[in-house]
């Protein structure tokens, strides 16, 4: 406590209480916020954090339920997608449990509730193909998060090779970057998603600001382990693919994408100690 | 209510123009969490207000600390508070009385 003491003058606590009034959760993370609090060497290193954890949004329950129904508002009412030719698909590529499945099914009562009881729901994105030869010719694919929309675009290439025939193809999220998401629009498919976000650091400050931030962000991960078995923090660096997401479904029983800035859930320091980190992120072998 | 909340509500009687919740922070031993949450729960009473990160009182605030005896400073010594129940008669010097035997030194009983 004395350390902390030390480590936190007037104005930081001030923003700590507003930071608590504005996000409730982390008063049930302390141990893991005041770490990382103590990570940052200096007063600009901490505002930064305090900056990007008030711009913060991660889902409660509530919220997520508010946003499934929006979603299945949209299926239903503005989709131009009709029941019996609609398949809802999620874009899991292997056999590994994910956060699109995880939606899919998630999605199943406000449809059912919105009147849609008889959808066809495809929790592989293989299966898509099959379902399309059965008459499903709308495609809904839907997921939890997208990030800069490689994913996407990667599976849009495959389903048009996949399928010779004509189909209407749309995608649904409950958040995402919103420059991901244009690159999805880009390719002239119509995306819902309720919470569009915008990159933590380089979105929200204009120069000269823009460039301090990015440094001190830069330096903070520094203190990061430079690999973790197989996977390299350059990689990961401002969030995968640059993405700077300021998101986690954990208050909803959900995973961290790894688009989010890896000092909020990056599993080791430097010199390989395990963090006690605000966010989890689940990767295989990541710890 | 908890002694913290109690010292927290004497030492802004004690201040006529309240306190910084910083002061507050340095001068207890508690968390920026655990105040936060202490500096809510008083406002909810409303026996404290918060305006630009000062504490004050408020006048229900301050007739809660007259009312419970909050402003007499306690010695820390428990026999000072002894509950009336545990009092009995005070004994004049040299009368006599007869002594509890389980406490009684043997060599006198003896």
């Amino acid at each position: 406590m004395s350390k902390l003491k030390k480590h936190i003058n007037r104005e930081e606590l001030s923003k700590i209480f507003a930071l608590y009034s504005r996000q409730p959760w982390l008063l049930d993370k302390e141990d893991n916020f005041i770490e990382l609090l103590l990570m940052c060497e200096t007063a600009e290193h901490k505002r930064l954090i305090l900056e990007l954890l008030a711009e913060f949004h991660f889902l409660e329950l509530k919220t997520l339920n508010n946003f499934l129904n929006l979603i299945a508002d949209f299926i239903i009412t503005d989709s131009g997608f009709s029941e019996s030719t609609t398949q809802i698909a999620a874009i899991t590529y292997d056999d590994e449990a994910d956060s699109s499945q995880k939606i899919l099914d998630y999605i199943k009562i406000p449809l059912h509730k919105q009147g849609w009881a008889d959808i066809k729901t495809v929790n592989r994105f293989g299966a898509t193909i099959k379902n399309y030869n059965e008459g499903k010719t709308q495609i809904l694919f839907i997921d939890e998060f997208v990030g800069s929309g490689s994913t996407i675009v990667g599976r849009v290439k495959q389903l048009k090779n996949d399928i010779k025939g004509d189909f209407e193809l749309k995608f649904c999220f409950i958040a995402g970057m919103d420059y991901g998401i244009k690159n999805i629009e880009a390719l002239g498919y119509e995306v819902y998603c309720p919470l569009r976000l915008p990159k933590g650091i380089s979105e929200r400050f204009v120069h000269p600001e823009l460039e301090v931030k990015t440094e001190l962000m830069t330096s903070l991960e520094g203190k990061l382990a430079d690999s973790i078995n197989s996977y390299n923090l350059p990689d990961y660096s401002f969030g995968y693919n640059k993405a700077e997401a300021l998101y986690s479904l954990e208050g909803s029983n959900g995973n961290t994408p790894n688009s989010v800035f890896p000092i909020f859930w990056w599993p080791r320091t430097k010199d390989g100690k395990p963090r006690n980190t605000l966010l989890t992120r689940f990767e295989k072998g990541l710890k | 209510m908890s002694s913290i909340s109690k010292r927290l509500l004497q030492d802004l009687f004690k201040s006529s123009e309240g306190l910084f919740i910083f002061t507050l922070y340095q001068r207890f031993n508690i968390s920026p969490k655990e105040l936060y949450i202490l500096i809510n729960e008083l406002v909810e009473k409303k026996l404290i207000k918060e305006e630009e990160d000062r504490l004050t009182l408020t006048s229900e605030g301050k007739d809660y600390v007259i009312k419970t005896d909050l402003t007499i400073k306690s010695t820390g010594n428990k026999y000072d508070k002894i509950p009336d129940k545990f009092l009995g008669r005070r004994i004049e010097i040299n009368e006599f009385y007869l002594p509890t035997s389980p406490n009684t030194r043997t060599d006198i009983l003896n």
